[in-house]
């Protein structure tokens, strides 16, 4: 059937008004297929079974392509929902299915927030990773709901993560929408759902014979904060503390069952292993109380998305790093006002996220290194076959850098490419790109000849803040602790101190024993950094000069 | 037996998604030796493979078996569809299906109860009886449990002859009408079950079970 189909379909209001070829398919459901388009591979088809071509399928679909709402992000130009984008035809001239953009997806929500899942599906992922996902999910359903959409089955599976915590909803043909131009208003309803994302309004009632509102959404889309926020739990579960067999969980949802409810009187527990409800944000509380508790009597007053988003932002900002384990982000509230809760993960009976042994470790000199990394600019943004033109992404551009402020990092970096031979048919420069950690930087060879060898000159060196730095820094980003930061060395005669202040040289010089001490270390404390130094190995052939900034310069930078 | 003992305690902190138990109730008396025994366990390896294709139902489906011979035994203790792997039955003995009953019945009350303790949600659990022959031990009692438990939705069982069952005995015994395996299609069985699960795992906490009738046909004679 795929042969068949992919000579003959074709895009009819496409640029290039052209046929599309159908590739592998990607998944197959209930509904139709899902294909990769060979000649377009920023997008995918999906195409319906025979039986469910009805003609509203298409009119929904149209409706929804003449009226997109915003799609992605004004910033990262991310996509907040793969929207259908042009109706597939077959050689007959009948509509057959549509096409929208292909996402890369990384996981799905419950990838992040099962424990067990994010263990091997997800392992980088820290709790200010699970805090930002339910935010971005929030913005994703608030462009949805500004534009009179409902997305109606609001689930575990249903929405992506794609790189940098981003969310991308999925399955938007399912989608409820409005026609306004009909009088009344046509609505084409989202029929599915999946009951522990179901507000109690709507428990039992079968989902073709309603209209949804956005409140329905923001009940769902809270049940999948909490269970961001909660490994996995879920509001509606716990401890049965009747007789007899437990009720379910529509049952629970449908009479206010709220776990950490205020107004009613409620027969369940949390569980033991649970993660406790007051190492939440308070604010965040707030929003879950009024939206299960408040909400159940009143299903207005559940909080909208871009509430949800705002409070999410303002509560990151709290998050504190643990000591312990760098890679345990928790909020640290206060008990009785005074003393504040210790790390919410360490007190955890699993390990919720292991720590990431991503700190560079000292590398003797000489060593060798990883190759660099990959240069060339980013792929990531590629324009796709669409009729609205893509913003172009507007952050901070490349500055130049300081040849003074040049990081050993990136001074090893310019070596290695210098020793490279210079690449055919460079004649003035030569470009190359580095991902720092929070910096891209862009190198600019000069072409030096001399006879007839070429070879690269000193650079001029331009740097940019990273897409996720910038795009969140002004926000919430946190800062990192002070880190020690090798600024020195010498092993075994060869020696590299030329950043290290001429006055912790003198001072290293006054230690009683010099360099025949091992395992020894020392500290200074100068204006603005406080300095270590090491020696290792027997006799200590092995010197390491650290520095690190005082608290009170670190808090004039960051604060 | 010999998946690694984790404590309940962690299991359901890391793994905190509703379960939807199933027991299989599995007949290895000796008249399962040779290749019906063999395509029983090539079927429960398939199995294990296509529940964890899903990876909701891998994270929400405990699969346990309890085998029948001369006595009844837990051949799987339960565990989620992401860490089951088949084990490899041996067929001997005589037919102790009303023990092997009993004991999938009580198992299924122990893990209820444990769910119940760490506040974990649960589905209506399976039990899928499987049998060659006639119990050799008195099955009255067993089978008495079997329809007050179906019953009460505490669970929801359901019986298959394999070739050379007696159908009579079993039609007696199980609260629904038993199925009849064409063949040796365990694989095509286990195929359609992990499909039910999935299903069943997927959407809703119901009460009713909906029997996915068009794949029955691929494996069973009705």
């Amino acid at each position: 059937m795929t042969q068949k189909l992919s000579a003959q379909v074709w895009v009819k209001d496409a640029p290039n008004n052209g046929t599309i070829t159908l590739g592998k398919e990607l998944g197959a459901g209930g509904e139709g297929s899902v294909y990769d388009v060979r000649n377009k591979p920023d997008l995918v088809a999906k195409i319906y079974h025979p039986e469910r071509r009805t003609s509203d399928v298409f009119k929904k679909l149209d409706l929804m392509i003449q009226y997109p709402p915003r799609t992605e992000d004004e910033h990262s130009g991310h996509l907040y929902v793969a929207w259908p984008e042009h109706l597939v035809y077959d050689s007959a001239d009948k509509a057959i299915g549509f096409v929208m953009p292909k996402v890369n997806k990384k996981n799905v929500l419950f990838d992040y927030y099962n424990p067990s899942l994010r263990k091997r599906n997800a392992k980088q992922v820290n709790y200010a990773s699970l805090c930002k996902v339910a935010m971005n999910l929030a913005k994703a359903l608030n462009e949805l709901h500004g534009r009179g959409y409902v997305v109606g089955d609001i689930n575990e599976s249903n929405a992506y993560i794609v790189e940098g915590d981003h969310v991308t909803l999925i399955d938007s043909d399912s989608f409820q929408v409005k026609d306004y131009q009909t009088t009344p208003d046509t609505i084409y309803r989202c029929i599915v759902g999946k009951p522990e994302y179901t507000p109690p309004e709507l428990q039992g009632i079968s989902f073709k014979t309603i209209d949804r509102a956005p409140f329905h959404d923001r009940f769902a889309l809270a049940v999948v904060i909490y269970q961001m926020l909660m490994e996995g739990n879920h509001p509606f579960r716990g401890i049965y503390q009747g007789a007899g067999e437990p009720p379910k969980v529509e049952t629970y949802i449908s009479r206010g069952y709220f776990l950490h409810s205020k107004s009613r009187n409620v027969p369940l527990a949390p569980a033991p292993t649970m993660v406790p409800w007051d190492s939440l944000h308070s604010d965040v509380k707030d929003l879950f109380v009024r939206c299960f508790d408040k909400g159940h009597t009143d299903p207005q007053s559940r909080p909208e998305p871009k509430e949800w988003s705002s409070a999410l932002e303002q509560a990151m900002k709290d998050l504190r790093q643990c000591n312990v384990n760098p890679n345990h982000w928790y909020f640290g509230n206060k008990l009785n006002g005074t003393s504040s809760m210790g790390c919410t993960w360490c007190a955890r009976p699993i390990e919720a996220f292991p720590a990431q042994h991503k700190t560079t470790p000292f590398v003797p000199i000489g060593a060798p290194k990883k190759p660099a990394t990959k240069p060339g600019p980013s792929q990531k943004k590629k324009p796709h076959t669409g009729t609205t033109p893509k913003k172009p992404i507007q952050g901070p551009g490349y500055k130049f850098h300081n040849p003074k402020k040049w990081s050993t990092w990136v001074r090893d970096n310019i070596e290695e490419i210098r020793k490279k031979p210079v690449p055919d048919g460079a004649d003035k420069t030569v470009v190359h790109y580095l991902k720092g950690t929070h910096y891209r930087y862009k190198l600019e060879f000069p072409v030096v000849r001399k006879w007839l060898i070429r070879s690269l000159g000193t650079p001029k060196v331009y740097r940019r803040p990273r897409t996720w730095y910038w795009e969140s820094k002004p926000k919430w980003y946190w800062e990192p602790k002070p880190q020690w930061e090798v600024i020195g060395r010498t092993n075994y005669g060869k020696k590299d101190l030329s950043k290290v202040p001429k006055w912790v040289l003198k001072e290293i010089s006054k230690i009683p024993g010099g360099s025949s001490l091992g395992g020894q270390t020392y500290g200074f404390k100068g204006k603005r950094y406080r300095y270590r130094v090491e020696f290792w190995g027997q006799g200590g052939p092995i010197m390491i000069v650290a520095r690190k900034p005082r608290t009170w310069y670190w808090k004039k930078l960051t604060g | 037996m010999t998946t690694e003992l984790i404590p309940d305690e962690i299991q359901f902190a890391e793994n905190p998604e509703p379960r939807c138990p199933c027991v299989l109730v599995v007949d290895v008396s000796s008249s399962m030796y040779g290749r019906p025994i063999e395509a029983l366990n090539e079927g429960l390896a398939r199995f294990a493979d296509e529940l964890s294709d899903d990876p909701l139902a891998s994270l929400r489906v405990e699969v346990s078996i309890i085998t029948f011979g001369s006595t009844a035994e837990v051949a799987q203790d339960f565990v989620t569809a992401d860490q089951f792997k088949a084990p490899t039955l041996v067929a001997n003995g005589v037919t102790a299906m009303g023990a092997g009953i009993n004991l999938a019945l009580e198992r299924i009350e122990e893990r209820k109860q444990m769910y119940r303790e760490n506040g974990i949600d649960y589905y209506r659990p399976w039990l899928f009886l499987m049998t060659d022959g006639a119990p050799t031990d008195s099955v009255n009692a067993a089978s008495d449990n079997l329809k007050q438990a179906d019953g009460e939705k505490r669970v929801a069982a359901f019986s298959v002859g394999v070739e050379g069952a007696n159908m009579d005995i079993l039609t007696q015994i199980s609260p629904r009408r038993p199925l009849m395996l064409k063949g040796l299609e365990f694989s095509s069985m286990f195929v359609w079950l992990s499909q039910s699960m999935s299903r069943v795992s997927a959407s809703r906490t119901d009460d009713e079970i909906s029997l996915d009738t068009d794949g029955l046909s691929d494996w069973a004679a009705i």
